[in-house]
């Protein structure tokens, strides 16, 4: 309970303290959201009034605390760049597509990398390890948007499996919705995976040669059952904390991915709202996605807690 | 050594697989179809369809779909322009032609306009246009301090169908900004419903996804628009542009000409244009040492256009030396086309006799520039490499969109850059007075008060055949002060997949009109 207690307490800074940050950070940005939406036909007394509106002539303090007593009673604001629209309704507009490809991803990270982490490491040496291997450092070594770009030509282009650029919304046909997500979910998965399946495998090779795993041979425990009872549960855990990463950073909205296969998630609203200074949108992304890696590092802690009761008892 | 087999094996493959690539990209014949000066013509074998679907793809989003809203971008304005008419409406040539309003005459020797509203126009919603929604867009318009709208003294209702519109003072040319679009005067929310007269309407907008248009059944021309749906489909960039085309997510795009050739002439029909702005050198005629003329001049003489366009636009685009685009012909001072031929020795001996030569006194020159635009990218590199020929270390400061409009637009602070700025209507004052000493958008900082009394002569000259006069004499005060490096006409191609479109109408003006595009057999 206590540690629940302090983690939520260090989870609340680092959300205050990144939202101060990039409020920080955006008055050193050059670029001024006014004169973005007036273009350039604006003149000086319309560029004042429209920052008047804004609230941008405020100071930075004022204007931080404003946001912070608006977004404390869930008044978000609207955005700039996309006139008349709510910040939380885009948001919760964007928030299930990049959850569904966040979600299949990982499915595709979890079934691959357990299976062949094993198969690797029980056949360490072998012909399958070394083809594994070589699959997986190759893996590590193409960044996901290259694979992104790699799979539309290949898949879209040539083999027509899917038309590049579609996008069906999920309201529209969530069939067709989860197809388009396909690829993108392995472009975001494969590297991922790959790097998953090399600590795995590193982990478990590891573990077999402690003194726990003889004695569980010599109670007559077979290869398979000292594998799967034994070694796979302490394996695990330091592959617990690199899969909170991932996870992290996939739900945080696979910005590239999404930039690359057009699809409408966080990410996309993300590059948009920093291309238009759209503060008060960037401001609520950047807590939303401070809020999702501090959780997913959390929840991973908890369970390496619950699966080891050596580090509960420190 | 251990793995040393299989890496060799999906090495092979992965050799293969761009292989692969770069033939299906790679096809790049420079004189293939796209490099022919005309579209495609309609054969006989072509039969006109009615109906069906367009789906246009684009890099950029309209920032408003309001008319009345003067801050939009120039694709925003591209739309809106199928979507919403005004009184008068521009054709392919720069005429106005009668759109909401049927006719027009003028009274008291041109202080005051009358129009006669068109009778039995419709909203897309099909209400009645009535005269007080043309009165209430005139006067928001006004109030939102659209260009040339200052001029109105008031807007008065006359007749059944007619709007008197009096100016404060004669204006022979106020009829290019009476295009702003009609609106209804009892729309609450003119952002979230959009209601106009044009040939489509607006049936839904998810922000960057799409912007489905639909054919307006009150439409006033029965003949138009051909197509039932329009959906403009917003991508990443031009690359994903070019893969949603190839892969057939969307049917159209409008691509400059490296991109178009990029594409297999065999598939697609490229339809030749241009982007009707001009792509332009500026020069802050305010800063050290730009604001000597002779600097100035220097640069321009140490430019070669045509080789920018030949190494940077695959040949396609057309000088234009003016501030004014040459498609505008009746104003263009076509003599103009090469005010500066390439002349490195005589940019030498320029900056010599302003006291600039080698070492330490060698001249030196950052041009900043929107790094959203590759085209503009691409020129800057062109140049940097010529002005070293003359002896001018010049360098390239990338930004991003909003960081230039601050700093540069707005701010003004800035040595040279490269941009091209475009028209809202088909005035050539739409181009001419942001070089009016106290013109608000003259981020050139140009100051000459012969060009503020020719452009001033202008605007008072009744007789159009004066005017036209005083509108080329103006933009020779500009090339004779060597204002900036006025280079080209961008080419900019709209591509349709190869024989299923056809009906595209080019304007001076960055527009697209969808009415007259159709499908064909």
């Amino acid at each position: 309970m206590y540690f629940i207690a302090r983690r939520l307490v260090i989870t609340l800074l680092t959300l205050f303290l990144v939202s101060v940050l990039t409020f920080l950070a955006f008055n050193v940005v050059r670029g001024d959201p006014a004169s973005l939406i007036l273009g350039t036909e604006a003149t000086e007394e319309q560029l004042a009034a429209l920052r008047e509106e804004m609230g941008l002539d405020r100071s930075l303090p004022v204007r931080y605390v404003s946001w912070l007593g608006n977004f404390l009673t869930g008044n978000l604001g609207n955005s700039v760049r996309f006139r008349g629209e709510s910040i939380s309704g885009l948001i919760l507009d964007r928030l299930p597509v990049t959850f569904c490809l966040a979600c299949l991803a990982l499915v595709f990270i979890l079934l691959f990398s357990f299976p062949a982490a094993l198969i690797s490491a029980r056949r360490e040496g072998g012909l399958l390890d070394r083809l594994l291997c070589a699959c997986t450092s190759m893996s590590i070594s193409f960044p996901g948007f290259f694979l992104a770009v790699l799979f539309i030509w290949i898949f879209g282009i040539l083999l027509n499996f899917f038309s590049p650029g579609t996008y069906v919304s999920y309201r529209e046909s969530p069939a067709r919705f989860f197809g388009g997500l396909i690829f993108p979910a392995l472009a975001v998965a494969i590297p991922n995976a790959a790097i998953m399946v090399k600590f795995l495998r590193t982990s478990i090779l590891q573990q077999l040669r402690f003194d726990y795993v003889r004695t569980a041979y010599s109670k007559g425990a077979s290869a398979r059952a000292a594998l799967y009872r034994h070694v796979l549960k302490n394996a695990i855990i330091p592959a617990l904390t690199l899969l909170g990463m991932i996870i992290a950073e996939i739900f945080s909205g696979s910005i590239i991915i999404e930039q690359v296969f057009t699809i409408p998630g966080i990410g996309r609203l993300l590059i948009a709202s920093i291309a238009s200074r759209d503060y008060p949108m960037i401001q609520t992304l950047v807590v939303y996605i401070t809020f999702i890696v501090v959780f997913a590092n959390t929840l991973a802690d908890i369970c390496i807690r619950l699966i080891d009761p050596r580090i509960r008892a420190g | 050594m251990k793995n040393k087999t299989p890496v060799l094996f999906f090495s092979a493959a992965l050799v293969f697989v761009f292989c692969a690539c770069s033939r299906g990209g790679g096809e790049n014949p420079e004189t293939g179809a796209f490099g022919e000066k005309t579209g495609p013509s309609v054969t006989a074998a072509e039969t006109p369809l009615e109906g069906g679907e367009l789906r246009f793809g684009l890099t950029t989003e309209p920032a408003t779909l309001d008319p009345l809203n003067s801050a939009n971008t120039a694709d925003g304005r591209s739309i809106l322009f199928n979507v919403f008419e005004g009184l008068v409406k521009p054709d392919g040539e720069g005429s106005l032609l009668p759109a909401a309003a049927e006719s027009w005459t003028l009274e008291q020797e041109g202080l005051v306009y009358v129009f006669t509203l068109r009778e039995g126009l419709r909203f897309h919603n099909g209400d009645a246009v009535t005269q007080e929604d043309v009165k209430f867009t005139l006067e928001t318009a006004a109030r939102a301090g659209f260009a040339g709208f200052t001029l109105i003294e008031k807007v008065e209702a006359a007749g059944s169908r007619d709007i008197r519109v009096t100016l404060r003072e004669r204006d022979p040319e106020f009829l290019p900004y009476i295009t702003v679009g009609i609106v209804p005067k009892n729309n609450a929310d003119r952002e979230k419903n959009p209601i106009g007269t044009g040939p489509f309407l607006i049936k839904s907008y998810t922000a960057q996804q799409s912007l489905v248009l639909a054919k307006n059944p009150h439409y006033w021309r029965k003949d138009l628009p051909h197509l039932d749906t329009v959906s403009f489909v917003f991508v990443a960039d031009s690359d994903a542009l070019l893969l949603d085309l190839r892969g057939g997510s969307i049917d159209a795009a409008s691509l400059t000409g490296a991109l178009v050739h990029q594409l297999d002439p065999a598939k697609f029909d490229a339809v030749p244009g241009f982007s009707a702005s001009v792509q332009v050198l500026a020069l802050n005629n305010a800063v050290k040492p730009l604001d000597d003329i002779r600097v100035r001049k220097a640069i321009n003489y140490a430019i070669d256009v045509q080789r920018i366009i030949d190494t940077a636009f695959f040949g396609e685009g057309r000088p234009s030396g003016s501030p004014l685009i040459p498609g505008l012909t009746r104003y263009y001072e076509s003599s103009l086309a090469d005010p500066y031929p390439f002349d490195p020795e005589k940019a030498r001996s320029l900056l010599a006799e302003a006291g600039y030569g080698n070492g330490a006194k060698k001249i030196s020159l950052e041009i900043t520039v929107p790094s959203n635009y590759t085209m503009h990218v691409d020129t800057a590199q062109v140049i940097v490499s010529q002005l070293a020929e003359a002896g001018i270390e010049a360098a390239i400061k990338l930004v991003d969109w909003a960081t230039w409009l601050a700093d540069i637009y707005h701010g003004r602070k800035y040595q040279g850059t490269i941009i091209s700025v475009d028209a809202n209507n088909v005035s050539p004052r739409s181009f001419l007075a942001r070089y009016l000493s106290d013109g608000g958008s003259n981020f050139m900082n140009f100051k000459s008060g012969e060009y503020d009394r020719v452009y001033a002569a202008a605007l008072a000259e009744p007789s159009e055949a004066k005017r036209i006069e005083l509108y080329k004499e103006a933009q020779k005060i500009i090339s004779r002060n060597a204002a900036g490096v006025y280079i080209q006409d961008i080419a900019g191609f709209k591509v349709f997949p190869k024989g299923r479109f056809r009906g595209l109408v080019n304007y001076p003006l960055y527009v697209i009109d969808l009415a007259s595009i159709y499908r064909i057999h």
